[in-house]
């Protein structure tokens, strides 16, 4: 795919995770290899158990995979580090810091001064649109508010990756469509590479350069699908006949994956009229 | 009815009748007990013996022992003796507790080498205090520490679960022995009492710190040092404020052996005394001291823990 010799900004590189449950081993991911290059904005989706979150938590750090490797411009990926921030789909501000000191965190913690950071951090709190709550506790935020703040802590310690799990699946539709259309305005203005993993196929289409489709049981590579729909202003349009014929050749395709399930459905409907019989 | 809803919150005026409540109704069923003579008052308090020659003004005997003697004295033709219904020595009508709670603190110690009932408060208090200090400031630490890494907590938490178990008072011998008679051995125990349990009660409270904090700054490239002193220890602050006031309950109950080892005194020393010479109004009034001064301690700490912690939800309440 890649044409240029320039490396990747991250890789997966045979990626295996498995755990131990009860004495059973079982295995969450097996042999995914995929790259994403630098300033692409990649989503990756899949059924539930199929192992996205866990994927996007190796390349975190916070999880070590079993098998293979992440690579960081062809460096392995050893634990957390500030260079791949990471956004939650679980609202994570610290609680105790205002909006300001929360976005402050992570520059203290890459040794700026107090005063640089406050001046840095307060650019961001200004760009996600909530300066005039930079002395907020969290707690006094709306989810919608509390995640920008999260973005904007993630993305002032300037990291190569920013990280997504599941970021707006929290948040009510307008909301989620709003927070959506101000990530793409802050990723085409910030040189960033993101990797956000989502459940909502149209959020994938509806942001995306590129998508991953992971199919469950264990989890694995699917598909590597590209959306090359152009973005207006204010992004994509999610009513154009384009966008829609996107959506649906990727919903056909996750479907497909999705089949294996098929059977444990057929075994619960049985199981279900057998307890009635009884 | 909504009550009943599990944590469906109050109206602020029912909250308040139900706090007033909550003393105005054990106070009730006591001035009950004490002020209508239905109810119970076994007992007679002799007023005139009449031609009974044990009885003595002032006396309780028993409510059948009095009728038995007050048929006899009427068989013979002798003087009846005459009293009234009486509870128990050892339930002291609220008039009496109040009372004695007045006249305690201002009448003078009996003895030269006595002191007055202040004077003892104050020194459980100090008591008290220097034991619970020198147990937060091991114990808080060694807690934090537990909680926030396994090895420190496989290494010590074993042995602590072990050591708590060993009853605070048995050490009292052992501390006089080192620690001399006056107020070094009241306040081991006071430490022993309290440390063990801290320690643990601590470690489980960081335990319960959410991993998601400690990840996000993990991706914020949050050094070692800077998750545990900025993260794990504000993160838990609020619920580890919370665990030392329940603690501090815990000195107090441990501060009644404190005091009975090697010089008596303190407060838990004048009930003891009191108790021995039945001034139950004494020892009820020096009970309820303490009471005030723990009822006291805890709203304070309350009050200020709201303003310490203003993110923390629980402290809202």
């Amino acid at each position: 795919m890649n044409t240029h010799s320039s490396t990747p900004m991250l890789a997966f590189d045979q990626l295996g995770k498995s755990f131990t449950v009860d004495g059973d081993e079982q295995q969450v991911l097996t042999d995914i290899s995929a790259q994403v290059n630098r300033r692409e904005f990649l989503a990756i989706v899949g059924a539930s158990g199929c192992g996205k979150s866990t994927l996007i938590r190796i390349a975190a750090g916070l999880e070590a995979p079993s098998s293979g490797q992440v690579l960081l411009e062809n460096r392995p990926v050893t634990g957390p580090g500030p260079e791949r921030g990471m956004v939650f789909q679980q609202f994570s501000l610290f609680p105790w810091l205002t909006v300001k000191h929360n976005v402050m965190f992570g520059l203290r913690s890459r040794g700026h001064s107090k005063a640089t950071s406050e001046e840095i951090a307060l650019q961001w709190v200004t760009l996600v649109g909530l300066a005039k709550h930079a002395d907020y506790l969290p707690s006094q935020l709306s989810g919608g508010m509390q995640q920008r703040v999260a973005i904007a802590r993630a993305l002032a310690p300037s990291p190569k990756v920013l990280l997504m799990d599941e970021p707006f699946a929290a948040l009510d539709p307008q909301t989620r469509s709003r927070m959506q259309a101000y990530l793409i305005d802050i990723w085409r203005n910030v040189d960033v590479t993101i990797i956000f993993v989502t459940h909502d196929l149209e959020e994938a289409v509806l942001l995306a350069d590129r998508v991953l489709v992971l199919a469950p049981n264990p989890g694995r590579l699917e598909a590597t699908f590209s959306i090359n729909l152009p973005r207006e202003a204010s992004g994509r349009d999610r009513y154009s006949p384009a966008f829609v014929e996107k959506l649906r050749s990727l919903q056909t395709l996750t479907n497909e994956s999705a089949q294996d399930l098929e059977p444990d459905l057929d075994m619960i409907r049985l199981a279900r009229v057998d307890g009635r019989a009884s | 009815m909504e009550i009943w809803i599990p944590r469906t919150p109050l109206a602020n005026r029912t909250r308040r009748s139900l706090t007033i409540a909550s003393f105005a109704l054990p106070l009730l069923i006591w001035c009950s007990i004490s002020y209508v003579p239905a109810l119970w008052h076994p007992y007679v308090n002799i007023i005139d013996p009449g031609s009974v020659s044990y009885f003595r003004t002032g006396m309780l005997v028993e409510e059948s022992q009095f009728a038995r003697e007050y048929e006899n004295a009427r068989a013979q033709g002798a003087g009846l003796p005459t009293g009234k219904p009486a509870n128990p020595v050892y339930l002291p009508a609220p008039h009496e507790v109040a009372t004695a709670l007045y006249t305690a603190f201002t009448t003078e110690p009996q003895r030269r080498n006595e002191r007055w009932l202040h004077e003892n408060l104050w020194h459980s208090v100090t008591i008290i205090f220097w034991g619970f200090l020198y147990s937060c400031l091991l114990g808080i630490p060694l807690g934090v520490m537990c909680g926030a890494y396994s090895a420190v907590s496989r290494m010590n938490e074993p042995f602590i679960e072990f050591v708590r178990y060993f009853p605070a008072p048995a050490f009292g011998a052992l501390a006089v022995a080192i620690l001399g008679i006056h107020d070094a051995p009241k306040v081991a125990i006071i430490f022993i009492g309290t440390f063990f349990q801290m320690v643990l009660v601590i470690a489980n409270t960081t335990r319960k710190l959410d991993a998601k904090y400690l990840e996000a700054a993990m991706t914020l490239g949050a050094s070692k040092l800077r998750l545990l002193l900025r993260v794990v220890v504000p993160g838990i602050l609020p619920d580890l404020y919370r665990d030392l006031r329940i603690l501090l309950g815990w000195a107090w109950t441990y501060l009644i052996v404190a005091e009975l080892i090697g010089a008596s005194s303190g407060i838990t020393w004048f009930i003891t005394q009191q108790a021995r010479y039945k001034n139950f109004d004494n020892v009820f009034a020096a009970i309820i001291v303490i009471g005030l001064i723990g009822l006291l301690c805890d709203v304070l700490l309350g009050l200020a823990g709201k303003r310490l912690f203003p993110w923390h939800q629980a402290s809202k309440t």
